[in-house]
């Protein structure tokens, strides 16, 4: 090290101070020396990235929750594109959550919720010491990150309008709603609504907060321009319609009948799945363990149309003529391809050993096929699986990390 | 271009006293004109490796090199690893960033508390970056290992003579002497072990769990459940043995009685 490093290691201060009011002992002859820097010409910090080209058929983005990643596969292949790690935490778990796509295909946007894992040690049992979530913004041409949010605390669903100008995160807030048992309004969290266009590394500004409901999680948002947003409210058994515009509730959807008090769901609506014209809203719940649809025109439950399934429902999708619906189940793991019109089950794949655990959400690719992410354990890879749309056969299995528990679909014809 | 200030003189002083009161203490220049010395991007960048005051704020007091650097037998114990060959790299923190900028601002945020990040146009983050290319040129480029240790479990207990040097090596630059703190470069690092201990009080915690809040700290830093600005150390920094070496020099094997 030469002796002008030296000099500046220990001189820790000198940038803040005025000129020659900062040494002892010197000589009053000793010249000023002033250090003057040639600026680096080069290309600092050139970006090594490959670029995520979305081939012919299309992509499917896996959100690996347990290990800080999102996988991109091509549909047509199955062949992994790239596995991209994401989050703002170099060490702890970020846990990507739920993921939405733009759809020209040049933003990615994910829920970092940060999830408590149990663990050994002495703090495990402060383990739901709980740290405000996040949502991301990548570049979809080679998924860095561009910006972040705060938002609240555990985010569960991340949905951006049709026309990209909004983002919104619902937050499953467990801890809000055992805090306060009898206090309805208190129990109530928050969707957090973003401007897409204003995520910046530092400095975004805030999210705007609603109110919404007990437990808060799966989301819709009208098409195209999302003004209408759709919730599902786990502790209230209820769909819960937010005016975006407004930025307040507009309406209470109760899921039936039997609503239980706010705490104890007799439903436990869960998920949320809104069909290609927009029309219905499929509402998985996973303690009466069925689907429940409502009527977007008139914002009413069908209450001929429920659903009852063999398991816990999660995030479903409707076929392209709206006449079916693809529902994943867990415990038993299953996934299942019910006809609305005349609400019987069409086909059903029963999972068993490692052949997919834990069905998460499933998505229509274009060609037909039904995209399915599976669980797995939750410590090694989870898994997507290409599924037959009448055999529900499975056609290709595909290892992606640990924990994926969402999948979003792009085509390059979009871009 | 950037200039930097400084009177040439054989005396180096770090006393933020001096430098706070802005006493004159004989030295003056009007006796001669500033000479003005020509520097590299490169030395530029090694001077602000080794400087603290790039995070902009007085709570911090490390520098790049108080982490990072080759670590020796007997010397302190560098657990950012070294940056040669940082340049070459294609993922870094164990795979959990691919780009150099975010690497080095995740550490300006964690431990530095640098309230904005880096951009690549900066004129200090450039320069860091010629002087990590310039001592990247001659070494390998392949990913460090760091291995955070996540899963907390007791030790058998260590060597007293060898956890001296251990946390000599290991901890003394930030918490300074054990049990006095003498020479410590945080403030808010707590004296080894008692401060700790007395906030962890039997009752609260069990002998066991106080030890092992030691070993907690030591793997999470300022992660997982922590906050604050503690570097974790990876087991390729500190194995488990280094760690019951430690354990064993702080006696806590024996923390029922404090
Ligand atoms: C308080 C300690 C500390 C300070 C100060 C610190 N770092 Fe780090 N740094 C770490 C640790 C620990 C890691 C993780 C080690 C690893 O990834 O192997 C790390 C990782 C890195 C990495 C990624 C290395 C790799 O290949 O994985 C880079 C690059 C880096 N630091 C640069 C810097 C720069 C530049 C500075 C000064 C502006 C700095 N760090 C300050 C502790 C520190
Ligand atoms: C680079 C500086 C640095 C080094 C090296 C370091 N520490 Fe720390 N340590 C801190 C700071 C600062 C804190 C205060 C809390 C915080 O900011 O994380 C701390 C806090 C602690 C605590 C208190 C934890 C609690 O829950 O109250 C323990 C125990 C500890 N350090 C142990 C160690 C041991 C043992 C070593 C050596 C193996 C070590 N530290 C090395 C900076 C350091």
């Amino acid at each position: 090290m030469t002796w002008w490093a030296v000099a500046f290691t220990r001189a820790l201060w000198i940038r803040a101070l005025p000129l020659g009011v900062f040494l002892s002992g010197c000589s009053p002859s000793d010249p000023t020396v002033i250090f003057e820097y040639a600026p680096y010409e080069g290309e600092a910090f050139p970006n090594k990235r490959t670029p995520l080209t979305i081939p012919e058929g299309g992509a499917a983005f896996v959100t690996n929750s347990y290990s800080d990643t999102v996988s991109v596969l091509a549909i047509a292949t199955g062949d992994i594109l790239g596995t991209y790690p994401v989050g703002r935490d170099p060490v702890s778990l970020d846990g990507p959550h739920h993921i939405a796509v733009s759809p020209s295909g040049d933003a990615v946007y994910i829920g970092l919720s940060y999830p408590v894992v149990a663990a050994a040690g002495p703090h495990a049992s402060h383990g739901s010491s709980t740290r405000s979530g996040y949502a991301q913004k990548l570049d979809g041409g080679d998924m860095h990150v561009v910006g972040q949010v705060r938002v609240d605390y555990n985010p569960g669903d991340i949905v951006l309008s049709e026309d990209g100008k909004r983002l919104v995160t619902s937050h499953f807030d467990l801890k809000l709603a055992l805090a306060n048992p009898t206090n309805l309004e208190a129990a109530r969290a928050t969707v957090a609504v973003i401007d897409p266009s204003q995520m910046f590394l530092t400095g975004s500004p805030s999210a705007t907060r609603i109110k919404t409901c007990v437990l808060p999680h799966g989301m819709a948002l009208s098409r195209p321009d999302g003004a209408t947003l759709y919730v599902s409210c786990y502790g209230e058994d209820s769909v819960t319609i937010v005016d975006l515009n407004a930025g307040q509730v507009s309406k209470r959807i109760p899921l039936g009948a039997a609503a239980g008090d706010f705490g104890d769901p007799t439903y436990g609506p869960y998920s949320l799945t809104l069909s290609p014209s927009g029309a219905l809203l499929a509402v998985g719940s996973t303690v009466s363990n069925d689907v429940r649809f409502i009527e977007t025109s008139q914002g009413e439950l069908n209450s001929d149309l429920t659903l009852p399934m063999l398991g816990s429902p999660y995030f479903a999708a409707f076929s392209a003529d709206e006449k079916q619906i693809v529902v994943p189940l867990q415990s038993p793991d299953a996934v299942a391809i019910f006809d609305l019109a005349t609400k019987t089950e069409l086909a059903r794949r029963d999972f068993s050993g490692d052949e997919c655990p834990l069905p998460h959400q499933v998505a229509r690719d274009k060609s037909g096929d039904y995209l399915l992410v599976c669980e797995g354990d939750h410590e090694g890879p989870g898994k997507l699986l290409w599924l037959n749309s009448t055999s529900l056969d499975v056609k290709r299995s595909v290892e992606v990390e640990v924990y994926p528990d969402a999948v979003t679909l792009l085509y390059k014809e979009a871009q | 271009m950037k200039r930097h200030h400084v009177r040439q003189c054989g005396l180096l002083v770090t006393s933020l006293l001096v430098a706070t009161s802005s006493a004159w203490i004989g030295c003056s220049n009007e006796t001669a004109g500033p000479i003005v010395e020509q520097k590299t991007a490169v030395e530029h960048g090694e001077v602000i490796y080794n400087d603290s005051s790039i995070a902009g704020t007085e709570l911090n007091t490390y520098s790049c090199a108080t982490c990072h650097g080759e670590t020796t037998p007997d010397g302190p114990i560098k657990m950012g690893g070294s940056l040669a060959g940082a340049t070459k790299r294609t993922s870094y923190w164990a795979g959990q960033e691919v780009d150099l900028l975010r690497a080095v601002n995740a550490c300006l945020y964690y431990f530095m508390l640098k309230d904005k990040a880096w951009t690549a146009d900066d004129e200090e983050a450039r320069a860091l970056y010629a002087y990590l290319e310039f001592i990247s040129q001659d070494a390998p480029g392949d990913a460090l290992p760091f291995t955070v240790v996540t899963d907390i479990v007791d030790l058998p207990p260590g060597d007293k003579t060898r956890g001296q040097k251990a946390y000599q090596r290991a901890c003394a630059t930030c918490h300074g002497a054990a049990h006095t703190g003498a020479m410590r470069l945080v403030e808010r690092a707590p004296i080894l072990p008692e401060q700790t201990l007395s906030e962890h009080p039997l009752g609260e915690y069990t002998a066991d769990e106080r030890r092992l809040v030691f070993v907690e700290k030591v793997r999470y830093g300022a992660f997982i459940s922590y906050t604050g600005q503690m570097p974790p150390f990876s087991l390729e920094h500190l194995s488990d043995d280094d760690m019951a070496d430690i354990l064993e020099y702080l006696d806590l094997y024996n923390v029922t009685s404090k």
